[in-house]
């Protein structure tokens, strides 16, 4: 931590609040049966009604209404006995119906909380994060601004892409978060790992951050102790866990400055830069778009039955951290260890990598170990990393069965992380395979022998420790690709020597 | 014929308001209308608000042209001050024969219909305004772009001006301002609460009565572009009609005559609960051919003389 940013918190208290958009993962579209798979040729799924044609007509996705249920559930929220939706009225390009179908005043779920854990000075600690509403919308279509840098400042023109629009998204809104201190950007990056677990827990989305299926607004405020609350600022579009843990941190970096400085905050939404993790203006909220919002007229009400909603109750899964509570115990860590490995992001990787075939021991192993210390050094998710728990299980396999050494499946990883190709094409082109052909590897024991005789007459002599030098040079004549406790027995046999 | 919202699909139509938005059959006589109604009628899955019950039995209804034994009410608020005197008498004229079949006719009162107009004038311009919005020269639309590399927002507002005729642009307006930010309440917000109160008028009606009668408007057909320059005359003419609209029930217009002082054709509009679409063409045909028996045909055959 900063002396700058202790500097900030020793004078200064943050308030928080997150907006957070996740892409669902049902088959279809919001309001029309198009794909909602990501991807595709531009516009290729696309049809009259999220394409907006004049006499075209939304139908609402049941299976997008459950998944929302099922979400405000898990997040503790009442859910409303009949709600609506409502038009969000705009002029821009990425609806061509002019207006986005959300939900305003009436949201489907709302009142509930989540609960967060996060590193304290005495250990893991629990915060409770209050919700205010979950609801229902559609995505708009992409622009991409052509000529110029690629931002629409600039361009000659711009290009839409319509297979976006209409992808069921929920939105996930906050209370104010008070109380937080100098941990507001360690919680905020827990609350939306943990949502971000809970969907996928709860199979309603797999949550790619990397196709920008969570996107998550960050509103920050400084005040000083004892004053009122501070304007706050709405930092957009930040889409990765680390991110959002930087733009609340340097958001009150910057506010800290200009209030010292004696400059007030402006109520506006702002950027964030990955590049840099700086925040720039955007549009200041004072002179925002009206979005004359009003109920849909074009859709009937939502109004879930009891029924219904208690049917949809008893699917909830187990709730992350309750699961983790469980895995702690099974795998027989601490709380520190278990809290390590969630805060790498790399739990759900070491479950995928055990429920492959991998021990647990070594699946964490791996992505606690060597993987995380790539993904620090790269500045990037564990998930963002070009190796899967299939390829470790696999790689893992060709160790039992004595194809790979240890030595061998790091040069196999390091191969995977840098983009040489799947398992067994890294394997290939490096050349990565055991020596397992008895009369070489003696052919190569014995010239290592000749070589040191010295050490030769030591081991004969009953120093057995004397033979890890001769083990040492077969596996280095063998450039690693011998299994070396089968070239130790080979050795002493070679010797006549027992252990 | 306006059959109940939600009676047949809006899917593949324009919308403009489409609270309020109801495609029904017109045709030359009653029976006509009924076998078209049949057809368009019904729920259909890409529309939500269609209605998933079976369509009323319209065309048996237009066969047992019987009113005996039915109770008709006279809406009070929908006969009296601004309206056409030949309208009135036509009027009462066909009332007379509704009693001569049969029918037993009391007055009711619905006391939020004054407040119609008002409330439709609101809502309409206010859904208008947000269904017009895709005609904007990106997708839809005449696109008013004269190549000079100029703004999306400049060519949306060009291609807006030139395409839309003044009428539209006047609804798009007032429904663009009602739905802003500290106004949606005191007008939207306002005109939705007098819907709900129009629709209780007619509950309340429909619980002694099984149809209202109306004239289907205060005057006679007024001259093309007459009351261009004075929008709330025009508006005024739809002032019997919009309750219904409003409302969300059914209703037909049924010609019962000319006016003496005009000689224009005068509508009699019959009203019905929400899905009892069949009693208006039920009372709709007895009265149709009451009419013809005195005409000694179809009003409609005189057409080319009108």
């Amino acid at each position: 931590m900063t002396t700058e940013y202790q500097a900030v918190i020793a004078e200064f208290e943050p308030i928080i609040g997150l907006e957070t958009h996740i892409e669902l993962g049902t088959n279809s579209k919001m309001f029309c049966s198009c794909s909602a798979q990501f991807g595709g040729d531009p516009n290729t799924h696309v049809c009259p009604v999220c394409l907006g044609l004049p006499g075209s007509m939304p139908v609402v996705n049941r299976v997008a209404v459950e998944s929302t249920i099922r979400m405000g559930l898990a997040l503790n929220c009442s859910i409303a006995p009949w709600c609506r939706f409502a038009r969000k009225n705009y002029f821009y390009p990425d609806m061509p119906k002019n207006y986005q179908i959300s939900q305003y005043d009436e949201p489907l779920c709302s009142d509930g909380y989540l609960d967060v854990t996060v590193p304290t000075e005495n250990g893991p600690g629990v915060f409770r994060v209050e919700i205010e509403r979950v609801h229902m919308e559609e995505d708009t279509g992409k622009l991409l601004h052509a000529g110029g840098s690629g931002r629409i400042h600039g361009a000659t023109h711009s290009l839409v892409d319509y297979n976006r629009a209409g992808i069921p998204l929920i939105e996930v809104v906050t209370k104010p978060i008070l109380g937080t201190g100098e941990l507001a950007p360690e919680i905020a990056k827990a609350y939306v790992s943990e949502l971000r677990d809970l969907m996928r827990a709860l199979g309603v989305s797999d949550v790619r951050m990397e196709e920008g299926s969570l996107r998550c607004d960050v509103n920050v405020s400084l005040n000083r102790q004892g004053e009122g609350w501070g304007t706050r600022t709405e930092t957009k579009n930040v889409n990765s866990l680390r991110s959002v843990e930087r733009a609340v941190r340097t958001e009150m970096v910057r506010q800290a400055e200009q209030l010292r400085l004696g400059e007030r905050i402006i109520l506006e939404t702002r950027h964030f830069n990955e590049e840099t993790g700086d925040t720039t203006s955007g549009r200041s909220k004072e002179e925002a778009e009206d979005y004359r919002y009003f109920p849909e007229p074009d859709l009937v009400p939502v109004a879930p039955s009891e029924s219904w909603i208690k049917q949809l109750r008893g699917t909830l899964p187990e709730i992350p951290s309750v699961r983790r509570a469980r895995l702690q115990n099974d795998w027989g860590i601490s709380e520190f260890d278990m809290q390590s490995l969630v805060n790498a992001g790399a739990l759900e990787l070491i479950i995928a990598s055990i429920d492959a075939g991998v021990q647990p021991s070594a699946a964490r192993k791996w992505w606690t170990g060597e993987l995380t210390r790539v993904a620090n050094e790269r500045d990037c998710e564990l998930e963002e990393l070009t190796v899967t728990p299939a390829d470790i299980a696999q790689i893992e396999g060709l160790i039992s069965e004595g194809v790979l050494t240890d030595k061998m499946a790091r040069s196999v990883f390091e191969g995977l992380l840098d983009g040489e190709g799947n398992v067994a094409e890294v394997i290939d082109s490096r050349g990565l395979v055991v020596v397992n052909d008895d009369d070489l590897l003696v052919e190569a024991i014995n010239q290592a022998l000749s070589e040191s005789p010295d050490i030769a007459e030591k081991i004969k002599s009953g120093k057995v420790a004397a033979a890890g030098a001769i083990v040492g040079a077969v596996m280095k004549s063998t450039k690693g690709q011998a299994d070396a406790a089968k070239v130790r027995t080979l050795l002493l046999e070679q010797l006549g020597v027992k252990e | 014929m306006k059959p109940t919202y939600g009676g047949v699909s809006r899917y593949g139509i324009v919308a403009l308001a489409s609270s309020l938005d109801q495609a029904g059959p017109c045709a030359r006589d009653v029976m006509d209308t009924a076998l078209l109604h049949a057809v368009i009628g019904g729920h259909d899955p890409r529309d939500s608000t269609s209605i998933n019950k079976p369509v009323p039995d319209v065309v048996a209804a237009a066969l047992n042209a019987d009113v005996r034994g039915m109770k008709i009410g006279v809406i009070k608020q929908l006969k009296g001050e601004g309206f056409q005197a030949g309208v009135l008498e036509r009027f009462n004229q066909s009332i007379e024969i509704l009693i001569e079949l049969g029918a037993e006719v009391i007055e009711v009162s619905c006391p939020h219909f004054e407040y119609a107009l008002g409330a439709y004038y609101l809502i309409l311009p206010s859904e208008a305004s947000s269904n017009l919005a895709r005609f904007d020269g990106m997708r839809f639309g005449i696109r008013e772009d004269d190549g000079k590399n100029r703004s999306v927002e400049e060519v949306m507002s060009a291609t807006r001006e030139k395409g839309f005729g003044a009428e539209v642009k006047r609804r798009i307006m007032l429904g663009t301002y009602a739905l802003s930010s500290g106004y949606y309440d005191a007008y939207y917000g306002q005109a939705q609460r007098i819907r709900t109160l129009i629709t209780r008028d007619f509950a309340d009606a429909f619980s002694h009565v099984d149809v209202l009668v109306s004239p289907t408007a205060p005057t006679t057909a007024f001259k093309i572009g007459e009351k261009l320059d004075d929008p709330l005359a025009m508006y005024l003419n739809d002032i019997a009609t919009i309750p219904v609209n409003l409302a969300g029930n059914c209703a037909m217009s049924l010609p019962i005559g000319r006016a003496p002082e005009d000689g224009l054709p005068v509508g009699l509009q019959i009203i019905a609960p929400p899905m009892a679409d069949h009693l208006l063409y039920q009372v709709g045909s007895a009265l149709e051919s009451a009419l013809a028996d005195r005409w000694g045909g179809l009003l409609i055959s005189e057409a080319p003389t009108l």
